[in-house]
């Protein structure tokens, strides 16, 4: 994210380096320093913007705005909503919980297979979530590895209930957590953390007063992109959790069950998920983000 | 042994090895002066508990820190060692009052306590009006201020300095080592300075241990190495030619195989050369004659004369050093060298000389017209006897230069200085 737009500036003058100074004189008078870019690199990336633009706009070009006020009223809506919303937090503060001390483990430690370790923690970013899903099943099912000693213990029965959203949504989300923090970690100071060490503090008390601090705005980052996957997580909790309105129905499982039966209503609750996920990323970026 | 810190630090890494023994008594101020890699830094880390020993001990006031034999070590945070690093290693994210209160409050002091001592400390380094800035707003000066009272706010038994003045520009470096040199004056605890900067040095220590490759070539006070230089680096810190060589029959004799004729007592005659010299030497042992065995002698710049023309006596050899004729000619004193570089220091020019004795001879520019100072131009150079400083090359209380170093650091070294 921020990577990208600070490169912005000096993208203007690496083609000029390769390009012959006659060529790149003439780019800069006919269009300005801002465009002295090749065709073969400017054709591809104007149409990779559009691609990625355009079908937004269609969805906003697209919508009933007339019958808004009615559609989003209607029966089930802010339910799904309020159930994506609350889902989405639980899942993103049980990322924090469980992600950043494993990042902190991973980035600060050394044991044996660590390596192995940390490409294990990133599975779930490339396993199909649909896969993802099952294989929670495995785990948490009435007869899975752990669910029938869950079930059997304290009769706890996690699929398809709201926990199994929050669950499932934790599960896909939780990489984008630990790479984000763990990147963070390895970049911070650690000549900090020797300091911190040599006036007394322990581990603990360097972690909480030093590196947390130094890293927060590495976690503010994972935990949006956290938060905004676990908002649209659909095939692991379609799986793991099932469709039943108002328990486990999260907005994109609301969004294709309507496009089958009401492809209005679809477009409604699409670009209703667009305002909301838009809305709180731009808030939290302005709050997070913008302050190293 | 009254030492605050009594230690053999022993570290090993490929390629590395440091062996060094160190005793600083409380109060007392030593610096760890070495050229870049000699293992200064490793050896501050290794007593802050940063970097863990392989053999040897560190002994604090009679409790043992670090003894690997013994299966001891004290982890850093529980050691009472107050380091300022060389890039000071402020908390970004704290006031200038929360980063000297850490570690007051890491030690279990309350808030209101710890910043009764931060405030107390940044009034003794008179930064009292920063303490709600942050870092990023500081200055190099009152930066380094503030990592020295951060280290002083844990009332630690050992004050560690990293190359203090490193990171400072030329302006502020005068002012801030006069500053640091009144607190350190006034110092209960060991403090143990790590420099490659012979001035600071000078100024801030008491007692200078020259550490090379990992081992103690020479200590003593600052007067005493910057008279007495006893290896090629510390001569070259302190703006000094070093020559090993035997005194014998009246003449000094150098590997080369000539020798150059003695006349009255080199060591007195220092006086009439040691104007820029800090100090002064009196050993009382006059010519080292008597010793008969390897001396050194140490000699400014200035003391060298060049001429044009090679020595007559050179002419037959060559010039070859390894040849086993004389580089020498005993009667004037000289010998044939060839121009290596030149540089200029304002009123006047060093050159550097190759050939059977390498050198360094100042010139001044009336004279350098003369002799054309081309590189590799052949140039017949004399010593100046009465300039001569010519000592034992091995003394009981300094490390032979000669001697397997780890005997040296081990019998010669752990003696306090007196």
């Amino acid at each position: 994210m921020t990577p990208a737009v600070e490169s912005n500036p000096a993208a203007g003058d690496i083609p000029a380096d390769g390009m012959p100074a006659a060529a790149s004189a003439a780019a800069g008078r006919d269009t300005g320093d801002a465009f002295r870019a090749p065709l073969v690199l400017l054709l591809p990336a104007l149409l990779g913007l559009a691609f990625l633009v355009l079908p937004p706009a269609a969805l906003l070009l697209r919508t009933p705005w007339a019958q808004l006020p009615r559609r989003l009223t209607a029966p089930g809506v802010l339910d799904a909503l309020w159930l994506s919303l609350v889902t989405a937090t639980l899942a993103t503060l049980l990322c924090l919980l469980l992600g950043v001390p494993l990042a902190w483990l991973l980035s600060r430690t050394r044991f044996p297979g660590r390596r192995l370790v940390r490409a294990l923690v990133t599975v779930p970013l490339v396993l199909p979530p649909v896969v993802g899903g099952v294989a929670l099943l495995l785990v948490f099912g009435r007869h899975g590895l752990l669910g029938g000693w869950l079930d059997a213990r304290f009769g706890l029965t996690l699929p398809f209930t709201t926990s199994a959203v929050v669950l499932a949504e934790a599960f896909v989300a939780m990489p984008f957590l630990v790479i984000s923090v763990s990147g963070a970690l390895r970049a911070a100071d650690r000549g900090l953390e020797e300091a911190a060490a040599t006036l007394g503090a322990g581990r603990w008390t360097t972690f909480r007063r030093v590196t947390l601090p130094l890293v927060g705005p590495g976690v503010a980052a994972g935990a949006v992109l956290c938060w905004a996957r676990a908002l649209g997580e659909f095939g692991a909790t379609i799986t793991f959790a099932g469709n039943f309105p108002g328990r486990t129905q999260t907005m994109p499982l609301a969004v294709y069950l309507a496009m089958e039966t009401d492809p209005q209503a679809a477009i409604v609750l699409s670009v209703l998920l667009l305002a909301v996920s838009v809305t709180i990323l731009a808030v939290l970026r302005e709050k997070w983000m913008t302050s190293p | 042994m009254t030492a605050s810190l009594d230690a053999r630090l022993v570290v090993r890494r490929p390629g590395f090895a440091l062996e060094l023994a160190l005793a600083v008594a409380a109060g007392e101020v030593v610096a760890l002066l070495g050229p870049n890699g000699a293992g200064k830094s490793t050896a501050l880390r290794a007593v802050a508990g940063l970097q863990q020993l392989h053999d040897g001990h560190l002994r604090v006031a009679g409790r043992t820190w670090e003894e690997p034999v013994r299966g001891i070590r004290l982890p850093a945070e529980k050691r009472r060692a107050g380091l300022v690093f060389q890039d000071y290693r402020l908390f970004p994210h704290l006031s200038v009052r929360e980063n000297v209160a850490f570690g007051p409050r890491s030690r279990g002091r309350s808030r209101r306590e710890a910043r009764a001592i931060a405030d107390g400390l940044l009034e003794r380094v008179g930064l009292t009006g920063l303490a709600a800035r942050r870092p990023g707003q500081l200055s190099g000066g009152q930066a380094q201020r503030v990592a020295l009272a951060r280290a002083l706010a844990v009332a630690p038994q050992v004050l560690l300095l990293d190359e203090p003045l490193a990171a400072l520009d030329a302006g502020t470096r005068a002012e801030v080592r006069t500053g640091l040199r009144d607190y350190l004056a006034g110092q209960a605890a060991a403090t143990l300075l790590v420099t490659h900067d012979p001035l600071d040095a000078m100024v801030l220590a008491d007692r200078l241990v020259v550490i090379e490759r990992g081992r103690v070539t020479q200590q003593g006070s600052p007067a005493e190495i910057a008279v007495r230089p006893r290896t090629a680096y510390v001569a070259r810190l302190m703006g000094l030619n070093l020559l090993r060589g035997r005194v014998a029959d009246g003449r000094l004799w150098l590997p080369g195989g000539g020798g150059i004729a003695l006349t009255g007592t080199p060591e007195s005659g220092s006086a009439s050369s040691g104007g820029a010299v800090p100090g002064d030497v009196s050993s009382g042992g006059g010519v080292p004659a008597a010793c008969g065995g390897e001396v050194l002698v140490a000699f400014r710049p200035a003391a060298v004369r060049l001429h044009v023309g090679d020595a007559p006596a050179d002419r037959s050899s060559g010039g070859a050093a390894g040849s086993g004729t004389s580089a020498l000619d005993g009667s004037r004193s000289g010998w044939s060298a060839v121009v290596e570089g030149v540089e200029s220091h304002g009123d006047y020019l060093r050159v550097r000389l190759g050939g059977p004795i390498p050198a360094l001879a100042d010139v001044l520019p009336a004279e350098a017209a003369g002799l054309d100072l081309r590189s590799g131009r052949r140039l017949h150079a004399a010593l100046d006897a009465g300039q001569l400083r010519v000592y034992p090359a091995d003394e009981p209380d300094t490390a032979t230069v000669t001697g397997p170093p780890a005997d040296a650091v081990r019998e010669g070294l752990t003696a306090p200085a007196s």
